[in-house]
C-alpha cells in the first residue's frame, strides 16, 4: 500500500506489533485522541458554552430517559423515511424509464444534468406555501434532493445491464413482469450505491428544514437548545444525528451484502 | 459522466423527428418548453393560486431585482459561500491525497471521516453561532467543513486508486517526492478529486443558503424567507433564480477551468458527499 515506504523501513525500530495491529493501533488511537483533545480543550477553556464529554453523554442519557428525543427523532425519521421512500419509488421508476427508452433518456438526462448543481433546498419556502407548514413540505424537499442520485444510478445500472440476460429471459419465454425483474435485479447494486449517496442528503434536509423553523424534530431540538444557550443539549442531539446516520450507513451495507450478495462491495 | 448506451440504441438516420431525437438536446429542450407552456396556459386561466408565479411572472420580478437588490445580496452570499468552499475543499483535498498515498495517514483520518461522514454538519451551526458569534465566521466554517468531506474522500480515492508502477517508474528515473506528487499524483487522480470539488462545490451553495434561512439579515437565502414571510413572492422567486443561476454557472466555471487537467475524462457529477 505504501508508496515511499521501503527507503526508511530499515532503520526502523521493530514494533512487537503486525502490520495490520499497528493500522488497528493507529485508528483507534486517532479516535481516542479526537476524544481526548476535546475533553482537554473543554477542561482547559472552563465555560458552559464548551461541555465536557461527560456533560454532553449525561444530557443525552436525560433527553433519551425523559422520552425527548425519541418524541423528536421519530417526528425527524417518519418524515425523513416517507420522502426517501417517495424519491426511490419516482428515482426507480425515472432510472428505469431512462434506461430502456431513448427519448425518455435524451428528454430526462439534460434536465438532471442542468439543475443537478442547483440548490433545490432554495425551493423551501415555495413548498411550503404549496404544502403547508407541517410534514408534507418537508417530505416533498426531502423525496426532491434525493431523486438526483438514486434516478442516476439507477439509469446508469440499468443501461450498464448485460443485455444478454434480458435476451436470455426472452428466449426462456419471460413475460414483462419476468423481464421487469431481471431488469431490477440488474439495476439493484446501483440502487443500493445511490441510496448510501441518499441518507445523507436525506438526513440533510431534513435537518436543515427543522433547523429554519419548526416545533418538532431533531432540528428544532439543537435550535431551541442552542437559543437558550445551553450548547450541551445542542451537542447531545449533534451525537445522536452522527450515531443514528453511521448506524443507518452500516445497516444498508449489511443490507446490500445480503440483498445483492454476488457483488462485492458497494460503493456510492 | 459516462453517457451509457440505452438498450433501445438504434441505427442511425430517419426523417426531420428522427433526426431531432439523435440530436438529443431539442429532446430536453422541447419537454421543458411544452411544461413552461401548459404551467404558464394554467397562470393564464386563473387556475393557479396567487403565490404561484407563471415563468413571465417569475422573469419579470427576476429582472425588476436585478438592478436593486439582487447585486448586493448575491455579494453578501458569496462573501459567506468561496471563502468557505475555497478554505474546506484545499483542506480536503490535500488531507484526501495524502491519506491515499500513505497508510499511516489513512489510518489516522478514515476512523474520524467514516464516523463523522454521515453527519449533516449543517446541525453543528446553531453551536457554532454560540462559539463564534452572529456574522459571518460560523456561516464560513459550516460551509468550509462541509466541503472539506466530499473534497477529501475522492481524493483519497483518486490516490489510492493510482497506478503504483506508475509511481515506481517514476521514482526510478529519479524523480523526487514533489516531482512525482506534480506530474504523477496530481495528472492521475486529477478526474476524481474533482469529481469530489464538484460535488462541494454543489454542497457550498446548499450551506450557505441554509445558513441564511436560519438566520441572516442579507444574502440570497434571506432574500427568499423574507420574502416569502412578508408575502413578497417577488423578492422570492427572484432570489430563487439567482441561487439557481449561481450554482449551475459555478459548476460550468469549475468544468470549464478544469478542462486542461481532465484532458479524454469523462466527469461524474453524483457521488458520495
Amino acid at each position: 500500500m505504501d508508496a515511499t515506504v521501503p527507503r526508511r523501513q530499515a532503520g526502523r525500530r521493530a514494533l512487537p506489533l503486525s502490520p495490520a495491529g499497528r493500522s488497528a493501533a493507529r485508528r483507534w488511537g486517532a479516535l481516542l485522541g479526537a476524544f481526548a483533545l476535546w475533553e482537554l480543550a473543554a477542561r482547559v477553556v472552563d465555560s458552559a458554552l464548551m461541555p465536557t464529554l461527560g456533560v454532553i453523554v449525561a444530557r443525552l442519557a436525560t433527553d433519551a430517559s425523559s422520552g425527548l428525543l425519541w418524541q423528536h427523532a421519530q417526528a425527524t425519521l417518519v418524515r425523513g423515511f416517507t420522502g426517501l421512500a417517495i424519491g426511490v419509488a419516482i428515482g426507480v421508476a425515472l432510472g428505469v424509464a431512462m434506461g430502456l427508452n431513448r427519448v425518455v433518456q435524451y428528454a430526462i438526462e439534460p434536465l438532471l444534468a442542468a439543475t443537478y448543481p442547483v440548490p433545490k433546498l432554495a425551493l423551501y419556502p415555495f413548498f411550503i406555501l404549496l404544502f403547508g407548514f407541517g410534514t408534507a413540505s418537508k417530505v416533498a424537499l426531502v423525496a426532491l434532493e434525493c431523486l438526483y442520485p438514486l434516478t442516476y444510478n439507477v439509469y446508469s445500472g440499468v443501461s450498464g445491464l448485460d443485455r444478454r440476460y434480458l435476451w436470455a429471459a426472452q428466449n426462456f419465454g419471460a413475460g414483462p413482469a419476468a423481464r421487469a425483474g431481471v431488469l431490477l435485479r440488474g439495476a439493484l447494486p446501483a440502487l443500493f450505491a445511490g441510496l448510501r449517496i441518499a441518507v445523507p442528503i436525506m438526513l440533510i434536509v431534513i435537518v436543515v428544514t427543522e433547523l429554519i423553523g419548526e416545533s418538532l424534530g431533531l432540528g428544532f431540538l439543537i435550535r431551541s437548545a442552542s437559543t437558550n444557550f445551553e450548547p450541551e443539549g445542542a451537542l447531545a442531539v449533534i451525537l445522536f444525528l452522527g450515531l443514528l446516520g453511521f448506524l443507518l450507513d452500516r445497516l444498508l451495507l449489511r443490507a446490500a451484502r445480503y440483498v445483492v450478495f454476488w457483488q462485492q462491495g458497494i460503493q456510492g | 459522466m459516462s453517457a451509457p448506451t440505452p438498450l433501445d440504441a438504434r441505427a442511425r438516420g430517419g426523417g426531420l423527428l428522427e433526426r431531432a431525437v439523435q440530436a438529443r438536446w431539442p429532446v430536453a429542450a422541447a419537454l421543458v418548453l411544452l411544461l413552461c407552456v401548459v404551467w404558464q396556459a394554467a397562470g393564464a386561466a386563473a387556475l393557479l393560486p396567487d403565490y404561484i408565479f407563471t415563468p413571465t411572472a417569475i422573469a419579470a420580478a427576476f429582472f425588476r431585482a436585478l438592478p436593486d437588490r439582487l447585486p448586493g445580496e448575491t455579494l453578501a452570499t458569496l462573501r459567506r459561500q468561496l471563502p468557505g468552499f475555497l478554505l474546506g475543499t484545499t483542506l480536503g483535498v490535500l488531507i484526501g491525497l495524502w491519506a491515499g498515498m500513505f497508510r499511516a495517514v489513512d489510518d489516522l483520518t478514515s476512523p474520524l471521516v467514516s464516523l463523522t461522514y454521515p453527519l449533516p454538519k449543517i446541525a453543528l451551526f446553531p453551536v457554532l453561532v454560540v462559539w463564534l458569534g452572529f456574522g459571518d465566521a460560523p456561516r464560513i466554517a459550516i460551509v468550509a467543513l462541509a466541503c472539506l468531506y466530499p473534497a477529501l474522500v475522492n481524493a483519497a480515492a483518486a490516490a489510492r486508486g493510482i497506478d503504483r508502477r506508475k509511481i515506481w517508474v517514476a521514482r526510478n528515473y529519479g524523480a523526487g517526492s514533489f516531482r512525482i506528487f506534480r506530474q504523477v499524483v496530481m495528472r492521475d487522480a486529477a478526474g476524481l478529486v474533482i469529481v469530489g470539488v464538484r460535488i462541494a462545490l454543489a454542497l457550498s451553495f446548499v450551506v450557505v443558503f441554509s445558513t441564511e434561512a436560519i438566520s441572516a439579515r442579507s444574502g440570497l437565502g434571506a432574500l427568499i424567507m423574507d420574502g416569502y414571510q412578508n408575502v413578497q413572492y417577488d423578492d422570492m422567486y427572484a432570489g430563487m433564480v439567482t441561487l439557481g443561476l449561481l450554482g449551475f454557472l459555478a459548476d460550468r466555471l469549475l468544468l470549464w477551468a478544469s478542462a486542461p487537467l481532465v484532458r479524454g475524462q469523462q466527469l461524474r457529477a453524483i457521488g458520495r458527499g
